[in-house]
C-alpha cells in the first residue's frame, strides 16, 4: 500500500473541503501527517501521526544561513524598489518571519527524512517551492487546487501579479477538473516544456456534492440575482490599503445600483459570501444588511448554503474570476464577472471570456443586468451558449463519488 | 503565537484564533479550567450554542469559590438567548453580586493596525476599549467590511466597530507616501534559490507589508 503526504496548505483542506475524498482515500493508502487534529479528526489506522522534533530559532537560522542571506538581500532589493529603507532595527522581525517561513519547509523535509516510504505528495499550486525538495526525496508531486478555475495562469503565469515575483515550477501531476481546465493546464505545461501529466478525475470537493441537473428554482417575473462575494488579496504594497477600501466603496455603489434595478424589475437579491468571509460573519453581516436598508432593498438576504445559493440563482454576479464559475457553467446559469482589478488577466480561452462577460464599472454592470432582466430571451441565449460549450468540450459534470473513485484509481497506477 | 502564553492571555488580548489553537493543543484534562475563556470567545463570535456548551461544561467541572465577573457576564448574557434554560436560571441567583451593570455602547478606538499574509490574510487592528481603556486586538480577517458589537475581553462592556472607523483611521495616516508603480523584477540569475522566491512571495509579504505600513505611519 502506498503512502501519501499532504503539504502544509493541502493538510488544511483535509478537514474541510476534501473530507469525503480523505475518507474514501484512507482504506486504500497510508497518509502521514504531522497535524494531530487531522489524526483525531479521521481516527483511522492508516493515518500515521508524526510528531515533529522541536527545533529552535537559532538551529533554523544556522541550518539555513545561506537561504537567510538570500532572503535578506531580496527583501532589501524589493524595499529599495519601493523607496523604503530597511533599518537594522528590522532585523529581529525579518529573522522571525524567516524562521516562521523556513520552519514549514523544514517540517516537510523532516517528514521525508523520517518516512522514506512516502511516495506521493499533494500540494497547492502556491507551494511550488516544495517541488525540488520532493524530487530529492524521490516523492511524486501532485497539484491539488483549493477549487477548480478557468484562470490557472493568474496564479502561475504572470509573475508581475505577485507581491514578490518568482519563477514557477510544475509538479509531476496535476488534478484537473474537466476538459476545459485540462486545455489551460496543457498550455502551461507546453509553455514550460514540462513533463507534467494531467489526472482528469475532477476535483473531489465536498462543495461539488450538489444535484448537477437541478434547474434554477425561480423564474421570471421574479428573477434572482446572486452576488458571489470575495475579497482582494493584496498583490502589491499599494493594494494593502487601497484594495479593501475600494471594496467598501464598490459595495455601496453595487447596492445602490441593485436597488434601482429592483425598482424596475422586482428582482430578488441574494448575497453568498466566500466561506472565508462567512467564517467572520458576526463581524460583517450587519454591514451588508445595513446597506440593504440604506438603499431600501426588498427581498434581499444573505445565504450561507452553497448548493442552495447555486440552485436558486437565475443570474450570477461573481466578484473576480472565482472558482464558482465552474459550478455556474455546469448548471448553465448566466454569469457576469465584476473585475475588482481591471488589469487582471482574462482566461486563455476566448470562448470562456465570451461566456462570462466581465465588467469593471458599476455603469457597465448596470447595462448588462438591465439587459438580462428586461429581455428574457437574452437569458435563454446565454444558457444555449453554455450548453454548446459544454458539449463542444465534452464536459460531463461528475458526482463527488465518481471523482473520488477516479482519482483514487489514478493514484493507484502512479508508479513510485 | 507565544509558546508560553495561555488561553486566558490570548483571550484578554483579543487574539481569539491563538486562544482556540492553544486550547486544542492542551491535554484533555487541562482544558476544563479554560473552557470559560472559550465560552467567552464563542459568545463574542455570536455562536451562542457553542458558548453555552463550553460554559455549562466549565460549570459542571469547576467549583466556583469566589465572585467571577466572567461567569456573571456569561450567565447573564446567555440567559437572554436561552431564557428557559434551567441551569442558567439556577446559577444567577446563586452567584454573589451577580447584577451586571451595562454601560452605553462606545466605539473601539484604533491605535494601529498590521497585516498578516500567512497562513491566511488577516488585518489586525489594535486599539482601546471605550470603557476601560484596555488595549486589545480585533482581527477582521481579510477585509475592512465590518459592522459589529462585541464585549471587551477585559471589562465585558460592549464596544462597536464599523468600517467607517477604519476609513477614518486610514485617512489620518500620512498619504503623501507614493509607492513605485512599476512591478518588481523577478530574479533571473539565482536558479539555485528558485524555491526561495516562491516561498518569499507567500510568507514574506507579511514582513514587507509591516515595513511598508510602518513607513506610511511615519
Amino acid at each position: 500500500m502506498k503512502t501519501l503526504l499532504f503539504s502544509p496548505i493541502t493538510s488544511g483542506f483535509c478537514t474541510n473541503r476534501y473530507q469525503t475524498f480523505i475518507r474514501n482515500l484512507l482504506p486504500h493508502f497510508f497518509i502521514v501527517t504531522d497535524f494531530k487534529y487531522i489524526q483525531s479528526y479521521f481516527n483511522h489506522d492508516h493515518l500515521i501521526y508524526f510528531e515533529q522534533p522541536s527545533v529552535s530559532k537559532s538551529f533554523l537560522l544556522n541550518s539555513y544561513q545561506h537561504e537567510f542571506e538570500y532572503c535578506y538581500q531580496r527583501l532589501t532589493d524589493i524595499s529599495s524598489h519601493y523607496n523604503i529603507e530597511i533599518s537594522s532595527s528590522d532585523l529581529p522581525t525579518i529573522e522571525d518571519h524567516f524562521v516562521r517561513m523556513i520552519s514549514r519547509y523544514h517540517s516537510v523535509k523532516t517528514l521525508f527524512e523520517h518516512h522514506k516510504e512516502i511516495s506521493m505528495m499533494f500540494l497547492c499550486p502556491t507551494e511550488g517551492f516544495l517541488i525540488d525538495l520532493a524530487k530529492k526525496a524521490e516523492v511524486k508531486t501532485i497539484f491539488l487546487e483549493h477549487a477548480p478555475n478557468f484562470f490557472p495562469t493568474q496564479l502561475l503565469g504572470n509573475s508581475s501579479q505577485h507581491f514578490i515575483p518568482f519563477h514557477t515550477q510544475l509538479p509531476d501531476y496535476i488534478v484537473s477538473e474537466n476538459n476545459i481546465t485540462s486545455l489551460f493546464w496543457n498550455n502551461l505545461i507546453d509553455q514550460q516544456q514540462s513533463n507534467t501529466q494531467l489526472i482528469n478525475s475532477g476535483l473531489p470537493l465536498d462543495s461539488s456534492n450538489y444535484k448537477l441537473t437541478s434547474p434554477p428554482a425561480t423564474n421570471p417575473p421574479h428573477l434572482t440575482i446572486t452576488i458571489f462575494n470575495t475579497w482582494l488579496h493584496p498583490t502589491s504594497p499599494e493594494q494593502v490599503l487601497k484594495g479593501p477600501l475600494q471594496l467598501l466603496d464598490l459595495m455601496d455603489n453595487l447596492f445602490e445600483s441593485l436597488s434601482l434595478l429592483q425598482k424596475r424589475h422586482g428582482i430578488y437579491i441574494i448575497l453568498k459570501n466566500h466561506p472565508e468571509i462567512e467564517s467572520n460573519a458576526y463581524q460583517n453581516e450587519t454591514f451588508y444588511l445595513d446597506l440593504g436598508e440604506k438603499y431600501k432593498l426588498r427581498n434581499f438576504s444573505i445565504m450561507n448554503d452553497f448548493s442552495t445559493a447555486l440552485t436558486t440563482c437565475d443570474i450570477a454576479l461573481v466578484l473576480n474570476a472565482s472558482s464558482v464559475l465552474t459550478d455556474l457553467l455546469y448548471l448553465k446559469i448566466p454569469s457576469i464577472i465584476y473585475k475588482l482589478n481591471p488589469l487582471s488577466d482574462l482566461s486563455q480561452n476566448d470562448e470562456i471570456n465570451e461566456l462570462f462577460p466581465s465588467v469593471s464599472s458599476i455603469e457597465s454592470l448596470q447595462t448588462l443586468l438591465e439587459n438580462f432582466c428586461a429581455i428574457p430571451k437574452s437569458l435563454e441565449n446565454e444558457k444555449i451558449k453554455m450548453t454548446e460549450i459544454l458539449a463542444r468540450y465534452n464536459v460531463k459534470p461528475k458526482s463527488l463519488n465518481q471523482k473520488c473513485n477516479d482519482l483514487i484509481n489514478q493514484l493507484n497506477i502512479i508508479s513510485p | 503565537m507565544k509558546d508560553n502564553a495561555g488561553v486566558q492571555y490570548y483571550r484578554i488580548n483579543g487574539q481569539f484564533d491563538n486562544a482556540l489553537e492553544k486550547f486544542l493543543s492542551l491535554p484533555k484534562d487541562e482544558r476544563c479550567h479554560v473552557m470559560i475563556d472559550i465560552a467567552f470567545i464563542y459568545y463574542s463570535k455570536q455562536d451562542y450554542h457553542l458558548s453555552l456548551t463550553y460554559f455549562l461544561t466549565y460549570l459542571s467541572k469547576t467549583k466556583i469559590t469566589s465572585v467571577n465577573n466572567l461567569v456573571c457576564f456569561l450567565a447573564t448574557k446567555l440567559l437572554l438567548h436561552f431564557p428557559n434554560h434551567p441551569i442558567l436560571n439556577d446559577i444567577l441567583p446563586a452567584l454573589p453580586n451577580h447584577t451586571y451593570h451595562l454601560a452605553p455602547v462606545g466605539p473601539f478606538k484604533i491605535k494601529s493596525f498590521n497585516l498578516c499574509h500567512y497562513p491566511r490574510l488577516n488585518y489586525i487592528f489594535s486599539g482601546h476599549c471605550p470603557h476601560c481603556t484596555h488595549t486589545f486586538e480585533i482581527n477582521t480577517s481579510m477585509s475592512f467590511i465590518v459592522n459589529f458589537r462585541s464585549p471587551c475581553p477585559k471589562c465585558f462592556q460592549t464596544y462597536e466597530f464599523k468600517s467607517e472607523d477604519i476609513k477614518m483611521f486610514i485617512d489620518q495616516l500620512n498619504n503623501t507616501f507614493l509607492f513605485n508603480q512599476s512591478p518588481v523584477k523577478p530574479e533571473t540569475d539565482t536558479f539555485n534559490y528558485n524555491f526561495l522566491d516562491s516561498m518569499l512571495n507567500k510568507h514574506f509579504s507579511t514582513c514587507l507589508s509591516t515595513v511598508f505600513l510602518r513607513s506610511k505611519n511615519k
